[in-house]
Order: C-alpha cells, then sequence, then structure tokens
C-alpha cells in the first residue's frame, strides 16, 4: 500500500502521523485495521433520535481520525461531534452527518483500492 | 516504567492498539475495553497494576465510574492514572484531578508525549512512595 498516496487523496496529514506513531508500519496496520470501522451506528442513532449515543459514536470517530491524521474526516468528525455535544439535534445535524459520511467513504474507498 | 504493568483503558480498538504498540516493549500490558472492564481487571490485578490510562468517554461506565471505583476501593493513592482524552476542558479537569488523577494526555497524542508523561507520574509516584529518613 502506498500510504502516503492515500493520505494524499483522503485529505490526511502523513507527516503528522508519522511524527505521531513514529513508525510508517504502523500507520498501514492502524489504516488496514481502519477498514473494519462503520458509520451504521452512528447513523442508526441519528435516525432514531438518540443524541447521546451519537455523540459518543461521532466522539469516538474523531478520536481515532485525530491520531491517526486522517484530517478531513476528523475535521468532520469533530463538526458533528460539537454540534451534538448538548446532545440535542437540531437543523444542521442531517447536513453534518452527510458530511462524515462523504469524508468516510472517500477514506474507505481510498483504503481498498491501495 | 520497565517491568511495570500497564493497564490501558479505552473503549476504541485502534487507540488501544496504538497504545499498546507504543507501550509493549517497555512495559507488561493489560487492556480492557470499558468501564466495567478495567473495574474488574484493577479488582482482580491490582497488586500488579503499576499506572492506569485511562479513556473518559466510553459508554456504559465511564471513566469517572473507573475513578471512583478506586477512590472507594483505597487504588487512587496507590495505583497512579493518567487520563488521556480529547476532553481537556475545564470542568472534565477539575472533576478528574479531584478524583486523584495525575496527568492528562490530550487526543491527538505523541508517541514522545505519552512516553514522557508516563516516565514523569511514574518517577513522582515512586518519589512519593519512598519512606522518608529519619
Amino acid at each position: 500500500m502506498d500510504v502516503q498516496a492515500v493520505y494524499a487523496q483522503i485529505g490526511g496529514d502523513y507527516a503528522d502521523a508519522l511524527e505521531r506513531l513514529r513508525k510508517p508500519e504502523r500507520i498501514e496496520k492502524y489504516l488496514v485495521k481502519f477498514r473494519g470501522q462503520s458509520l451504521a451506528p452512528l447513523e442508526e442513532a441519528v435516525a432514531g433520535g438518540n443524541a447521546e449515543e451519537a455523540f459518543l459514536q461521532a466522539h469516538t470517530l474523531k478520536g481515532i481520525c485525530a491520531n491517526l491524521s486522517l484530517t478531513r474526516l476528523a475535521n468532520s468528525a469533530s463538526d458533528l461531534t460539537e454540534n451534538l455535544r448538548a446532545r440535542t439535534m437540531d437543523a444542521d445535524t442531517p447536513g453534518l452527518l452527510e458530511n462524515v459520511k462523504k469524508d468516510f467513504a472517500l477514506v474507505m474507498d481510498a483504503v481498498s483500492k491501495a | 516504567m520497565a517491568q511495570g504493568t500497564v493497564l490501558i483503558v479505552e473503549d476504541q480498538e485502534i487507540n488501544r492498539d496504538i497504545l499498546i504498540d507504543m507501550l509493549e516493549d517497555k512495559a507488561s500490558i493489560l487492556q480492557a475495553a470499558n468501564g466495567i472492564s478495567a473495574i474488574t481487571t484493577l479488582g482482580q490485578k491490582k497488586d500488579e497494576i503499576s499506572l492506569v490510562l485511562l479513556d473518559l468517554n466510553m459508554p456504559g461506565a465511564n471513566g469517572f465510574a473507573v475513578l471512583e471505583y478506586m477512590n472507594n476501593a483505597g487504588l487512587i493513592g496507590k495505583i497512579p492514572v493518567i487520563v488521556i482524552s480529547s476532553e481537556v476542558d475545564s470542568d472534565s479537569v477539575r472533576q478528574s484531578i479531584a478524583m486523584g488523577v495525575k496527568d492528562f494526555i490530550a487526543k491527538p497524542f505523541k508517541e514522545s508525549e505519552v512516553l514522557a508523561r508516563i516516565a514523569r507520574v511514574m518517577f513522582r509516584h515512586k518519589t512519593a512512595q519512598k519512606p522518608t529518613e529519619a
């Protein structure tokens, strides 16, 4: 896998990931592991009006992406997390979720093709 | 930290694995994916655990539930705790300090920072545990 190319494609920061995690093989290992992530619990929580669970799911996704320096997805997950921080949903929530879904799909597509 | 045992409490598998990779050649590792599992492990292995790395935001029993258990069981003074969380707002920090947490590591974290903070907390803990010479 050309990890640097994948990072460039998905709006990630490879240099930051390498500084954070120290070893290129670790970055690749975690990217492969990231394939196992699913947005289904987040989508179900939002669809079901469960703001507490949606906040936890968005917050967790933000944390993973930030640690892997998947910057673009981390930012959209962060926006959704802050929208849900009061454990309520508003008119902005669906759009913010759509941004997460779009950025998540970009990551998954690039990682699965690499 | 050599030969010590670190309990990593983190619900997200990738973040847990990152911490394990950073620490596994420096300490023995125990891991818990949620607060209940952490409390069980602390109850069973409290005599061998040297340090707890604790996430705050976890489903079910969160990091504060683990801290509450450690306080009630008299473990908080014996086993130092470092919180690793993106929730480093003032309320979380204030509550954690009040419950005996020794330090904080903000997510996203760097290996160098994780190792440095662990070393500092362990040094302080060992120094504090030494009996005062007459």
